[in-house]
């Protein structure tokens, strides 16, 4: 059983090869990630911190080189394959949270689930486990609009943890929070890492990349990683 | 004839699956010369993304190619109607050298489509493209017959002259006839049902061989499943010319296999035909994947193909059986009597 979580082999991703409007915002990234680990992929913006996170994230397929995931080669799974481990294996928490606004906390939450065939009772169960973890029990009936940014952001890694992931990817969490709610986001990655989560952050927040608990910090610039 | 509203429509239908085998056969060229899944080139994921692509297309284009069998029996019977002579799709067929050729090629690329839809099926089912390779061979196999097609339809159209009486199926399945048609609407049931229940008892004898077996049996098998289905189609289309299409029209001298889709007989010739074309290229396809079952790469799914073909062809051999026999039960216990 191998304890890395995250294997980049020179992975490369270009957008409209071998047109005039060719871009390559990774080049050659390689790179390990153990589980249970924290990791945040930072730099400048348009570094490439998102894209490489997408290809973590099975949202990207790179053009060259490989992506695997606990031992699962997944830059190589057709796309339905690949959308499959996406589903059962990786939470994502976005910048702007991407909530549905008009949906109550517990549809959000469960939403993720409802391709999967997990019944409704269970569906309930996990996301009610989830909320009392964060402190959102009283507030399941609400809809989210009615939330504040830092219960809005619990509820994005409600919802990203929903599928019984250990991996979690975030994209610039906090980028439009407050140094407090930054701080309660801090926290709770705290709280998961200790219970087993492998999480990556792409961030340039100092306070993320500056953070204890961050085991490793990948430093990108123009698509390649520095360090 | 090229005007004509049926013979465009076979036309244009033609050239686009050509045009898109075409497309799809350049493609398949290339994936099948440097397909290398190991590989993290840039090249293989482009290929990845191509055969991808390539696949869904053929798979929608060939699922409506299926049913290109059936418009051109509708249009060669719509035809017969400006023949002199002609009295169903037999008249139109008949009525210049290309016909016959045409409707044959096109029974044969209807088991190929279906072959190679089933081998499509499968190797989506797996994600490391276990049968890329061989569903590639095929679609370039495929894609010279589907030109020789086009030509045979072009030729057929262009070669049908109002001005020139063709023969009636009535002639055409006379026993009294020297064709091919009238030597099998000649056979003796005493020897065509003997012959058809014997293949029917030898697939019957196949499945449960493999059924007791499981599913490790030697590759000959494998052939030999496709001949004893390729055979089961040809006893079975002489069993309805020489047996039980007496029964459908109760008449001892109309043996047409085409008439049987018409409304006057109640279509019953679309069950007949449905069951026989789904029994064998299930079992066809059946035999087809049984030469990839030690390929480990496939694993459990294979099992599980097989066991749905193996459904789909005993349901068409029912349906087939049923429909195709049950005019002669029904005479029989109303009248007491043979044609």
């Amino acid at each position: 059983m191998t304890d890395i979580m995250i294997e980049s082999i020179e992975a490369t991703k270009t957008y409209n090869p071998g047109k005039h409007n060719e871009v390559t915002p990774v080049r050659s990234a390689s790179f390990q990630i153990e589980k249970g680990s924290v990791a945040v992929l930072s730099g400048p913006s348009g570094s490439g911190k998102t894209t490489l996170l997408s290809m973590i994230g099975c949202q990207v397929k790179p053009s060259s080189g490989e992506i695997i995931l606990d031992g699962k080669r997944i830059s190589k799974l057709p796309e339905k394959f690949a959308n499959e481990f996406k589903r059962e294996h990786i939470g994502f928490i976005f910048q702007h949270f991407q909530l549905i606004p008009e949906l109550s906390v517990l549809d959000n939450i469960t939403l993720p689930l409802l391709p999967t065939g997990v019944s409704r009772q269970a569906r309930q169960e996990r996301a009610d486990l989830l909320l009392s973890r964060m402190d959102l029990a009283d507030r399941k009936k609400f809809r989210v609009k009615e939330l504040s940014g830092g219960e809005q952001q619990r509820v994005a890694i409600c919802r990203a943890l929903i599928n019984g992931c250990s991996l979690l990817l975030a994209d610039e969490p906090t980028a439009h929070l407050d140094s407090q709610l930054t701080s309660e986001f801090i926290q709770v990655m705290k709280d998961l890492k200790e219970l087993g989560f492998t999480i990556v952050i792409a961030s340039h927040n100092a306070a993320i990349t500056d953070s204890p608990i961050v085991d490793q910090k990948i430093e990108m610039k123009d698509g390649e990683i520095l360090s | 004839m090229m005007l004509n509203a049926w013979v465009l429509g076979l036309v244009t239908g033609q050239t686009a699956l050509l045009f898109i085998l075409t497309i799809a056969t350049a493609n398949a060229w290339g994936i099948r010369k440097h397909w290398d899944f190991e590989s993290i080139s840039e090249q293989q994921y482009g290929l990845e993304k191509r055969t991808y692509l390539i696949s869904t297309i053929m798979k929608f284009t060939l699922m409506t190619q299926l049913l290109m069998l059936l418009l051109l029996v509708i249009s060669a019977d719509e035809l017969s109607r400006l023949l002199p002579g002609a009295m169903c799709a037999t008249g139109t067929f008949g009525a210049n050298a290309y016909g016959f050729p045409l409707f044959w090629l096109e029974v044969g690329c209807f088991f190929l489509f279906f072959v190679w839809l089933v081998m499509n099926q499968l190797d989506n089912k797996s994600p490391i493209y276990p049968l890329i390779k061989e569903k590639y061979s095929l679609l370039i196999t495929i894609y010279p017959l589907v030109g020789l097609k086009l030509i045979l339809l072009v030729l057929f159209a262009t070669n049908l002259n109002p001005g020139v009486i063709t023969s009636c199926c009535g002639s055409v399945f006379s026993e009294s006839s020297s064709s091919l048609g009238g030597a099998i609407a000649g056979i003796s049931p005493k020897i065509i049902l003997p012959i058809f229940s014997g293949i029917v008892f030898v697939i019957g004898i196949l499945m449960i061989k493999e059924t007791v077996k499981t599913f490790s049996v030697s590759k000959l098998f494998a052939w030999v499943e496709i001949i004893v289905w390729s055979a089961f189609f040809v006893v079975a289309v002489m069993t309805i010319i020489s047996f039980m299409s007496t029964y459908i029209y109760q008449l001892p001298t109309h043996k047409c296999p085409f008439c049987l889709l018409k409304g006057e007989y109640y279509s019953i010739g679309i069950p007949i035909y449905l069951g026989l074309l789904m029994a064998t290229g299930a079992g066809i396809s059946k035999g087809t994947l049984r030469c990839y079952q030690n390929s480990q790469l496939l694993g459990d799914e294979l099992v599980h193909f097989h066991k749905k073909l193996k459904f789909l062809a005993l349901a068409g051999i029912i349906l087939f059986i049923t429909f195709g026999f049950g005019p002669f039960l029904l005479y029989y216990h109303q009248t007491g009597l043979l044609i």
